[in-house]
């Protein structure tokens, strides 16, 4: 099959569009015309020349490279922890000529445009960049079996056609599930789940990633997890607050679009900023009035000495410092007058914070040792929020994406609690993150379901779950944890990335190169060559949102409904047509995989989109469709009356929920439970606040990895700031003496985005470091450093600045692992080189844990600027 | 920082400033020489007399064609216009769309870069001029005397719009009167140095008068030789100093970057220094008969290599440092 | 004559993002390595024996600021005049803009210019640069980076009533005093903003390159 037209095979990753840009138009004026213009320029402007383009006159006005096309809503459909954003695609004869964002109603502070970051802007970059996947492609010395396995992600390539590729992807998989069985096959994806469940189930992966310990301390302690719940205030509630506290959260990078702008408007409206964190992040940069850095890992005991200087200090006559009144109605277990039934009464939170449980007041000077704030300030730190009443106590997911910290969340509901700052305008307790980020409350808005009905046979047949922390010690060494006290053998053949990006994106990733090369057959689905498809024996090239007939994604106040901007690009298919080829092949039904049209998923969802009422009461249906429209969209379905009409939603592709100070549609979360705690209980076993939790120390041990208390007791992580020392006690540091953090970095979406060059430029991966650290090394920005850890060692240019605390460094997660056959080393700072796979907890992964050094690297490998790297893609294989 | 970027203009810089400044050394010697008694405008031609020695002589000039007819300094002569040339050949390497060149002149009035070019242009014109009156003397001979000084006074005009191309407010650390001062200090110190170590090496070995006899060479060479190597010794020390107060030499000495280009460019120029006094203290022809069998010691020749190579490595840190933004 | 245009920048609410930065690629279709708009990062600060407690370390005046920046139409470019093909020339409402076909690629506009603006085309060997979107200007509407702005950093309008409305503040460190070119720019200061040629933190443009 021939390339569609205009596509260059060859290039590089920065796109050249000039074809399109007449740099030399002519406003149809020699130079006489500009005479008076120009501040009295003399007009030698002198003659054509034989070789102009054009007559040399006046510069036209502007370059007009926007003609002749149209304006297609399009998806921005990763998992970018934003607001999700509407994108606009310039189309002219199939080929995008420039992006743009929501521009489709007027942009008031209450109700601004859904504007996209620079990432969702440079999507263009991947759907057309030179890293797309463009045919199915099979592994030269890959045999049924494995042939030579061990030359998984350095072999060449072969372009195969798609019925070769499903012939033996099928033979193969038919293969193994006949030899070994359903449990030989580890399945590290979602987009063919529905094909491995009609063959009877595959293994798969879990554990928290992103949202770290909140995804079930949150819940089992009352809060919400930031994921599916929130404990957040409505937007506008924001602007009632005099004291916003970010720990641990860094809007401006890891939850793009609006919510820096929600957060200013809270500034302007007089709201004080405190950050605290390891580094001055971008969003502090923007707002702070006080940072206080913190070493990570460390929050909990930032908190112990917080809370111990309120229970030191507060005198309820003079000096209230703790809201009693909340404690008591609202939470148990903060004392010993308040614990939860079968709870034994040493176990609160006031005697283990004030020492008598162990013997260790948890004083803050106690803490400063730990976290690197002074005493003084946390004690200053602690009144000041505490006596500030509207404050809102955020945190994002990071302070919990570390090992070992499963009592964190709870240890910060229960500052919140002792402060009181919850359940009313302006106070708040919990996570601002994600989509979720500086807005909470139920959705004003949402689409209809797709249609499709649930599978036969389902729930799904799962034969195994391993945690994330053990995939491929599980393919190596045969064996995982079920639970608590039952190791299984396991006996995996084969590896199938269906979606996601595992291989780069977990823990553990020289292990992970290690596995992939340990299976018989490695597949993956993909529409870019990313780490998965690198290690792959056969590759499927799958289409982008932007091949496909509709998207529809939305936030709490808004809905996007994006369209198909291109026809699929090269031979790439969609997921579903693969699965049903798959599934055919492999004896199954593949209309059961493709029930319903794409034409007809897109009207169900529409016909079922729904947006709150008037002053937030009930329901009403958004679109208006028509007979006509539903003759003219070809599908079954009735006409129906609704806020908008279809015509209106498919040019915008946006619709937008007003919204202004009280239009009933805010939220206060806990507002009920605070007035009423026994009329409005939460969801716990108390049905309040779990500052003495059962539940989750059970769940914990349950998990089968580590133990922990039922109240929030400090426990020093693996690989934390304690782990930086050979002798604590004594301070003497050891072999490791800093302390890693891994950044949602603005350049990707986890590893999306990674080979787009115009986020490459913008965003380089650096490897951020302080002065004191790096004059300690003789290093200066640009350097190019050898940065080891316990598990892997990459290498990267060094960014040297003061904005990140001495001890602590820091490097963008998501990069594309680039790992040099010679040495090992990664060249791209792929962080899950650095970070290894170590289960703690609830199973979820600690990414803010590491201890590393950094030296000066002077070996044979040159790095030269991410975005001057040629494509990943091997050019000329296929 | 990357040295090598604007290596077009590195090239073209130094060799049109080699070309001015031994157009100038030219000129000079000239004058140094009518002023010991060779009279314009044939001053200084070399004839091949019947005793096979050579003299200075304001005799009508051999026959065209006759054996030895060689005006002394035509070789560096027709350098000077061959560097100037080429270097503004070179420079439309610099240039992303070269076919609009001729459009530079387009802002005489307010672009110093037009002005520069055009001052190169004039020069090359008034170069091809005077070579022309060298081989076909005018019957008036004030003609020449006229072209002469308006070569020179292209020469200075030219370096002079070069410097000033680059003292822009912009650049902080172009923008000094030291630029100025630096340009004309590399164009008289190569220029004056390339043409002892013309006078040195060149004129007896290469152009065929072996058997000068050292009375003639006594005449003929010891004024101006020491002459151009004191004014190349004192535009080397001027030198030393403009560079190490110049804006380009300080922003490297703060950032750290570059320091042992830095500290190359400093150790050629002193190094140079001492090869031009070593030069100056030995003469290159001695009288005595002992000297006859020797060949004349290379000091200017050395000095200016490593001159030429202080210069480059200077001008190579001049642009990588200055033309960068400030922040 | 028109009233000239002008931008206002505000340095309290830029993030940094580079979603102008993008959206000016995007319509310009600009490939890396050449900018119609950048992002300008600047800080400071130090780290002292913390003095509540000397054995820990404490941040002292740790500050930073992003300043969005494209060509600022100046009331007198200095690139107009240095150009020698006369190929940059200035609209009476103050838009400079470059005719890329008289352009001889000397590149001396970009040394000129104070404050970057001016890109080599390396597909073409010519000078491209900012036209503030002046065909959408020129129907009424805004430029990209001025509607792409995620924290309405940006304005464009008359520079007189932007002035009006927000200050004379035309540069902070590390930006050049606006007297050499009297650009069309007002800036909001963010708190922590130094006063040009005063400042005593340095830039970190991450355009760099490897060294």
């Amino acid at each position: 099959m021939s390339d569609p037209p205009g596509r260059d095979q060859n290039r590089p990753y920065h796109l050249h569009r000039r074809d399109f840009l007449k740099w030399s138009a002519v406003a149809g004026g020699s130079a006489l015309v500009v005479g008076g213009l120009g501040a009295g320029l003399p007009l030698l402007r002198g003659p054509r020349l034989p070789w102009d383009i054009e007559e040399p006159g006046v510069p036209a006005p502007g370059p007009v490279r926007l003609t002749g096309g149209e304006w297609i809503p399009a998806a921005c459909w990763h998992n970018c922890g934003g607001q999700r954003c509407l994108l606009a695609a310039y189309v002219v004869d199939g080929q995008v000529l420039a992006v743009k964002s929501d521009d489709t109603q007027p942009d008031t502070p209450h109700a601004p445009q859904m504007r996209a970051c620079a990432r969702g802007r440079a999507q263009e970059g991947q759907v057309f960049g030179p890293d797309r996947l463009r045919h199915p492609m099979k592994r030269r010395n890959w045999q049924p079996g494995g042939g030579r396995r061990e030359l998984r992600g350095m072999d060449e390539w072969e372009r195969i056609s798609w019925d070769e590729a499903l012939d033996l992807t099928a033979a193969e998989l038919e293969r193994i599930l006949g030899e070994h069985g359903n449990e030989s096959i580890l399945e590290l994806g979602s987009t063919l789940r529905h094909l491995f469940t009609g063959l009877g189930g595959a293994v798969i992966n879990w554990g928290s990633t992103s949202w770290g310990t909140w995804l079930d301390t949150g819940p089992m302690i009352g809060l919400g997890d930031g994921l599916s719940r929130t404990s957040h205030n409505d937007r506008l509630d924001l602007q009632n607050c005099e004291l916003i506290v970010l720990w641990g959260g860094n809007p401006a990078w890891s939850a793009q679009g609006n919510t820096m702008y929600y957060y200013l408007q809270a500034r302007r409206a007089g709201a004080k900023f405190i950050f605290i964190d390891p580094y001055y992040n971008d969003s502090a940069m923007t707002l702070a009035d006080e940072w206080v850095p913190v070493r990570p890992g460390t929050d909990h005991a930032l908190a112990l000495g917080m809370a111990y200087t309120l229970l030191d200090e507060d005198d309820p006559q003079h000096n209230p410092l703790i809201d009693w009144d909340f404690l008591n109605r609202c939470t148990v277990g903060f004392d010993r007058e308040h614990m939860p039934a079968g709870a034994h009464p040493d176990d609160n939170v006031r005697d283990y914070v004030l020492g008598r449980r162990d013997g260790v007041p948890k004083t803050p000077e106690w803490a400063a040792r730990t976290c690197g704030v002074s005493a003084p300030r946390i004690r200053r730190l602690a009144r000041r929020i505490a006596r500030t009443r509207r404050t809102a106590l955020l945190t994002a997911w990071a302070p919990a994406r570390t090992h070992d910290s499963d009592s964190w969340p709870q240890m910060f509901l229960t500052l919140g609690c002792m402060m009181g700052h919850l359940g009313q305008t302006g106070r708040m307790t919990g996570v601002s993150c994600w989509e979720r980020t500086a807005d909470g409350g139920p959705f004003l808005i949402g689409p209809g379901g797709s249609g499709v009905p649930p599978l036969r046979g389902a729930p799904r047949r799962t034969t195994a779950r391993i945690n994330n922390s053990e995939l491929w010690d599980a393919v190596l060494e045969g064996e995982y944890t079920a639970r608590e006290g039952d190791r299984r053998s396991i006996d995996l053949r084969a590896i199938v990335h269906d979606g996601a990006s595992a291989l780069n994106q977990v823990s553990g990733l020289l292990k992970g190169i290690e596995a992939h090369r340990r299976v018989e057959f490695v597949l993956t689905l993909n529409f870019v060559y990313n780490t998965n498809a690198r290690y792959s024996d056969v590759v499927l090239p799958v289409t982008t949102q932007w091949e496909r007939h509709s998207y529809f994604k939305g936030n709490r106040s808004h809905l996007t409904w994006a369209r198909q901007v291109v026809e699929p690009q090269y031979e790439a298919r969609d997921d579903s047509w693969i699965a049903a080829e798959l599934g055919r092949r492999l004896g199954l039904d593949p209309a059961e995989m493709l029930p319903l049209s794409p034409e007809q998923e897109e009207f169900n969802r529409l016909a079922g989109a729904w947006v709150v009422g008037p002053q937030g009461q009930g329901r009403e249906r958004l679109v208006t469709i028509t007979e006509e429209d539903i003759r003219e969209m070809g599908v079954q379905g009735q006409p129906q009356k609704g806020r908008i009409t279809l015509a209106e939603f498919r040019e915008k592709g946006i619709y937008v929920v007003p919204r202004r100070p009280g239009d009933g549609l805010g939220h206060i979360a806990f507002e009920a439970f605070r007035k009423d705690p026994r009329g409005h209980p939460l969801s716990t076993p108390s049905g309040r606040f779990e500052l003495h939790c059962q539940t989750i120390a059970d769940h914990v041990r349950s998990v089968g990895f580590s133990r922990i208390d039922p109240i929030p007791v400090y426990r020093p992580p693996a690989e934390g700031y304690e782990e930086t020392f050979d002798d604590f006690e004594r301070g003497i540091k050891g072999p490791f003496p800093l302390q890693l953090m891994t950044l949602h970095y603005r350049r990707r979406t986890h590893s999306v985005f990674d080979n787009v060059a115009w986020l490459r430029e913008a965003f380089p991966q650096e490897f951020i470091m302080n002065t004191l650290d790096a004059e300690a090394r003789n290093l200066a920005t640009g350097d190019i450093v050898l940065i080891r850890s316990r598990h892997g060692a990459v290498l990267r240019p060094v960014f040297v600045t003061e904005r990140i605390m001495p001890g602590v460094v820091a490097l963008g997660e998501g990069a594309w692992a680039d790992v040099d056959p010679g040495t090992g080393l990664d060249r791209a700072g792929a962080t899950n080189v650095l970070n290894g796979a170590r289960p703690t907890g609830q199973g979820h992964q600690g990414w803010n844990t590491c201890v590393v050094e950094v030296t000066p690297y002077r070996g044979p490998i040159r790095l030269q600027a991410d975005w001057r790297q040629p494509p990943r893609m091997p050019q000329g294989a296929v | 920082m990357n040295l090598f970027h604007e290596w077009p203009l590195v090239i073209f810089t130094l060799m049109v400033q080699v070309a001015v400044g031994s157009c100038l050394a030219i000129l000079g010697v000239r004058g140094m020489l009518w002023a010991a008694g060779a009279s314009p405008p044939d001053y200084g031609r070399l004839k091949a007399s019947g005793e096979g020695s050579h003299e200075v002589d304001a005799a009508p000039l051999p026959e065209e064609g006759a054996p030895g007819a060689m005006p002394w300094d035509q070789r560096p002569f027709l350098l000077v216009g061959v560097l100037t040339a080429l270097g503004l050949g070179i420079s439309l390497l610099h240039l992303g769309a070269p076919l609009n060149a001729i459009r530079t002149l387009s802002n005489i009035g307010h672009s110093w870069l037009s002005r520069e070019i055009l001052a190169g242009l004039m020069f090359l014109g008034l170069w091809a001029v005077n070579f022309h009156l060298d081989r076909r003397p005018p019957a008036t001979p004030w003609l020449r005397g006229a072209f002469l000084p308006a070569l020179a006074l292209a020469g200075v005009l030219l370096i002079w719009s070069m410097a000033r191309v680059y003292m822009l407010p912009a650049r902080p650390l172009w923008d000094s009167w030291l630029t100025l001062a630096s340009f004309f200090l590399t164009t008289i110190l190569l220029g004056a140095v390339a043409m002892a170590a013309y006078l040195e090496r060149v004129l007896p070995l290469r152009f065929g008068f072996p058997d000068l006899s050292p009375a003639t060479r006594s005449r003929l060479l010891p004024r101006p030789r020491p002459a151009l190597l004191a004014v190349g010794l004192a535009a080397v020390v001027a030198q030393l100093g403009v560079t190490l107060s110049h804006p380009v030499t300080a922003e490297l000495r703060s950032s750290g970057a570059g320091t042992a280009l830095t500290n190359a460019r400093g150790l050629l120029l002193l190094a140079g220094a001492c090869l031009v006094i070593a030069a100056l203290a030995r003469p290159a022809l001695a009288d005595d008969a002992r000297s006859e069998t020797r060949k004349p010691k290379p000091w200017a020749t050395i000095a200016l290599l490593l001159l030429l190579a202080s210069e480059a490595v200077g001008r190579m840190l001049f642009y990588a440092v200055g033309a960068t933004d400030s922040f | 004559m028109a009233a000239p245009l002008g931008f206002r920048m505000d340095a309290s609410a830029c993030i940094g993002c580079r979603s102008c930065v993008i959206a000016c690629k995007s319509k310009n279709g600009l490939p890396p390595g050449t900018h119609f708009r950048r992002i300008i990062e600047y800080g400071g600060g130090t780290w002292i024996p913390d003095p509540e407690d000397p054995t820990l370390l404490a941040p002292s005046g740790i500050f930073a600021y992003c300043l969005s920046l494209s060509c600022l139409h100046c009331e007198e470019p200095a690139c107009v005049p240095a150009c020698p093909t006369q190929a940059i020339q200035q609209r009476p409402d103050g838009i400079v803009l470059i005719d890329s076909g008289r352009c001889t690629g000397c590149r001396y506009c970009e040394w000129a210019c104070p404050y970057g603006a001016l890109a080599f085309d390396s597909s073409t060997g010519r000078m491209i640069k900012c036209d503030l979107c002046v065909d959408l200007v020129d129907g009424g509407e805004e430029p990209w980076c001025v509607t792409s702005c995620v924290t309405r950093a940006l304005e464009v309008g008359p520079i007189q009533e932007l002035r009006a409305r927000h200050g004379q503040l035309d540069a902070l460190a590390p930006l050049p005093s606006g007297e050499q070119t009297l650009p069309r720019l007002v800036i909001t200061p963010h708190p922590h903003g130094q006063p040009a040629g005063q400042g005593t933190g340095r830039s970190s443009n991450p355009e760099r390159d490897l060294r």
